[in-house]
C-alpha cells in the first residue's frame, strides 16, 4: 500500500517569477538619482551620436562630392556621364552603336580607317573604354584620328578643361613618339598601345 | 521486481526525504556538498537517485528554478569599472558609432559630381559623311565619265558580299569591244550620292599609255566638284601610273597598285 507523503516540513511557497526583493540597504534617494543620472547619460549619448554622425556625413558627403570616379560593381567609374548620352553623341555623328551585354560597341569605317570604340559598362556608368583606329598601309595617325581618340580620353575629365588639354597634349606627343605608352592621370590609367602599326588602341580604365 | 526497494521521495530543497511513513531530514555528509535539490548521480553513497518528478502532492510551485536572492553585501558580479569609466566609455561608443554611421551614409547616398553628358565632339572628329567620295555620284562616274565620254557600259553587280567598303551596291563598267577584258571600273555605293570606292584597272602594263589617260581621267572626274584641286589630282596621277604611291587630295585617298595595276578612289581622313 502506498501512501501519498504530505507536505516536507519548513516548505514555504515559492516566489513568483519575475519578483525581485527589495534590497536591504540603500535609501529611495539613490534609485531617483541613479535613474536621473543615467537619463542624462542616454541623452548626452544620443546627442554626441548625432553631432558625431552629422559631422562625418559632412565629412563623407565633401569627400565624395569631388572625387574624380566612383565605385560601381568592382570597378570604378565615370562619375554622372550618362550612357545614352555618349553613344546619342556617337550617333549623331554617324557612328554606329550597338549593345553586347556590359560592352557597348561603337564603329564608323571611312575608306581605309576604322574606328572602334568598346564601352565597358557597369552599374549603368562607364568603367574602360577601349578606342582603335585601324588603317590600312601604316597611314600616320591624322587629326581625325586624334581628335576621336582625344575626344574619349578627355571623357573623364570633360568638366575640366586644364587637365583636358594636358591629356590632349600627352596624346599627341605619344603618337608622335611612336612608342608604347602608359599614365596614370587622377583615378585613370590610360595606355596606349602600337601606335606605329595598323592598329594604334587607347584604353582608359578607372583605377581605385 | 523483488528485492529492490523504491527509490526514496525528496523534497525540493533536497533537505528532507520520505521513509514510507514520514518526511526525514537527509543526513548531512561532512565535507560532502550540499545540494539546492535532490542528490544527483553520483551521490549514491548517501541515498539512490531519486525519478525525476514534480513536488510532493499539496507543496505549491518550489523547485530548481526557484533561486533565493543573493544575501546582503555580496560582492557583485558585475564590471567593478567606475562610474567615470563607464560614463567615459559610452560617450566615446556614441560617437564612434555616430561617425560610423553618418560617415556610411554620406558615402553612400552622394555621388561625385560631373556632366551628365560628354562634352562637344571637335571639329575634325571622325563623321559618318565622311565615308563617301565627296561630290561624287554614281552618275557622274558611270554615266557622264564612262558611257557618255568613253562608250564603256555599266551594270550592277550583284555580288556584294565581302567588300571591305561595306557598301550595299556594286557596279561594274567595261570599255566595249576587243578592250573589254583589258580595262574594267568599279562603284562601290549605298545609294546615288553616297559612293564608298572607285577602283579602276588596267592590264595592259604599268606603262602603257591608255593605262594612264585612265587613271588620270579618273582622278580629274572624282574631283571635278572641287575645281581647286581637281587639276592637282590629274597631274598627281600621270605622274605616279606604275607605281604603289598613296596621296589625298581633297578629302580623296588615291592609292596606287601593281597587281593589277590600278588606282583605288576612298574617302580619306
Amino acid at each position: 500500500m502506498t501512501m501519498t507523503p504530505p507536505g516536507p516540513p519548513g516548505a514555504q511557497p515559492p516566489a513568483s517569477p519575475g519578483s525581485f526583493a527589495p534590497t536591504s540597504s540603500g535609501s529611495p534617494d539613490d534609485g531617483r538619482s541613479g535613474g536621473v543620472s543615467r537619463a542624462v547619460l542616454i541623452g548626452l549619448g544620443v546627442v554626441l551620436f548625432l553631432v558625431a554622425g552629422v559631422g562625418a556625413f559632412v565629412a563623407a558627403r565633401s569627400y565624395r562630392l569631388v572625387q574624380l570616379s566612383q565605385p560601381c560593381g568592382s570597378y570604378r567609374c565615370i562619375p554622372q556621364l550618362e550612357i545614352d548620352a555618349v553613344t546619342e553623341a556617337l550617333r549623331e555623328q554617324g557612328h554606329t552603336c550597338k549593345q553586347e551585354h556590359i560592352h557597348i560597341d561603337c564603329d564608323l569605317r571611312i575608306g581605309m580607317v576604322h574606328f572602334e570604340t568598346t564601352l565597358s559598362v557597369a552599374d549603368n556608368r562607364i568603367h574602360t573604354i577601349s578606342s582603335s583606329i585601324f588603317r590600312a598601309d601604316s597611314d600616320p595617325i591624322t587629326k581625325t584620328g586624334l581628335a576621336y581618340l582625344g575626344w574619349f580620353a578627355t571623357l573623364p575629365y570633360r568638366d575640366d578643361p586644364a587637365t583636358s588639354a594636358e591629356i590632349q597634349k600627352w596624346l599627341a606627343e605619344s603618337v608622335e613618339a611612336n612608342k608604347d605608352t602608359k599614365a596614370t592621370i587622377g583615378d585613370y590609367e590610360y595606355v596606349l598601345t602600337h601606335p606605329e602599326t595598323y592598329e594604334i588602341v587607347l584604353r582608359i580604365e578607372g583605377k581605385s | 521486481m523483488a528485492g529492490s526497494p523504491p527509490p526514496p521521495l525528496y523534497s525540493p530543497d533536497g533537505k528532507f526525504y520520505w521513509d514510507g511513513t514520514a518526511w526525514r531530514p537527509v543526513p548531512q555528509q561532512p565535507g560532502a556538498p550540499q545540494h539546492h535539490g535532490p542528490p544527483q548521480p553520483g551521490d549514491h553513497a548517501q541515498a539512490p537517485s531519486p525519478p525525476a518528478f514534480g513536488p510532493p502532492p499539496g507543496q505549491p510551485g518550489g523547485g530548481p528554478w526557484a533561486f533565493p536572492p543573493p544575501p546582503a553585501g555580496a560582492p557583485s558580479t558585475r564590471s567593478s569599472s567606475s562610474p567615470r569609466k563607464r560614463l567615459v566609455g559610452t560617450l566615446v561608443a556614441a560617437i564612434l558609432a555616430g561617425a560610423a554611421v553618418g560617415g556610411q551614409v554620406g558615402l553612400t547616398v552622394t555621388e561625385p559630381e560631373g556632366s551628365k553628358t560628354p562634352h562637344p565632339v571637335p571639329a575634325a572628329f571622325p563623321r559618318g559623311d565622311q565615308q563617301y567620295l565627296r561630290g561624287v555620284t554614281v552618275t557622274l562616274v558611270s554615266d557622264s565619265w564612262l558611257v557618255k565620254a568613253n562608250s564603256w557600259t555599266c551594270a550592277d553587280d550583284p555580288d556584294v558580299d565581302g567588300l571591305y567598303s561595306g557598301a550595299k551596291r556594286k557596279m561594274g563598267c567595261r570599255p566595249r569591244g576587243d578592250a573589254e577584258d583589258d580595262m574594267d571600273v568599279a562603284i562601290e555605293y549605298d545609294e546615288e550620292n553616297k559612293v564608298k570606292v572607285v577602283r579602276a584597272r588596267c592590264r595592259l602594263g604599268t606603262d602603257n599609255p591608255v593605262c594612264t589617260s585612265l587613271f588620270a581621267s579618273m582622278a580629274h572626274t572624282l574631283l571635278s566638284s572641287q575645281k581647286d584641286v581637281a587639276s592637282e589630282g590629274e597631274t598627281w596621277a600621270k605622274e605616279n601610273a606604275g607605281s604603289e604611291e598613296i596621296t589625298t587630295i581633297g578629302g580623296i585617298r588615291f592609292a596606287f597598285n601593281l597587281e593589277p595595276n590600278g588606282l583605288e578612289a576612298m574617302p580619306g581622313v
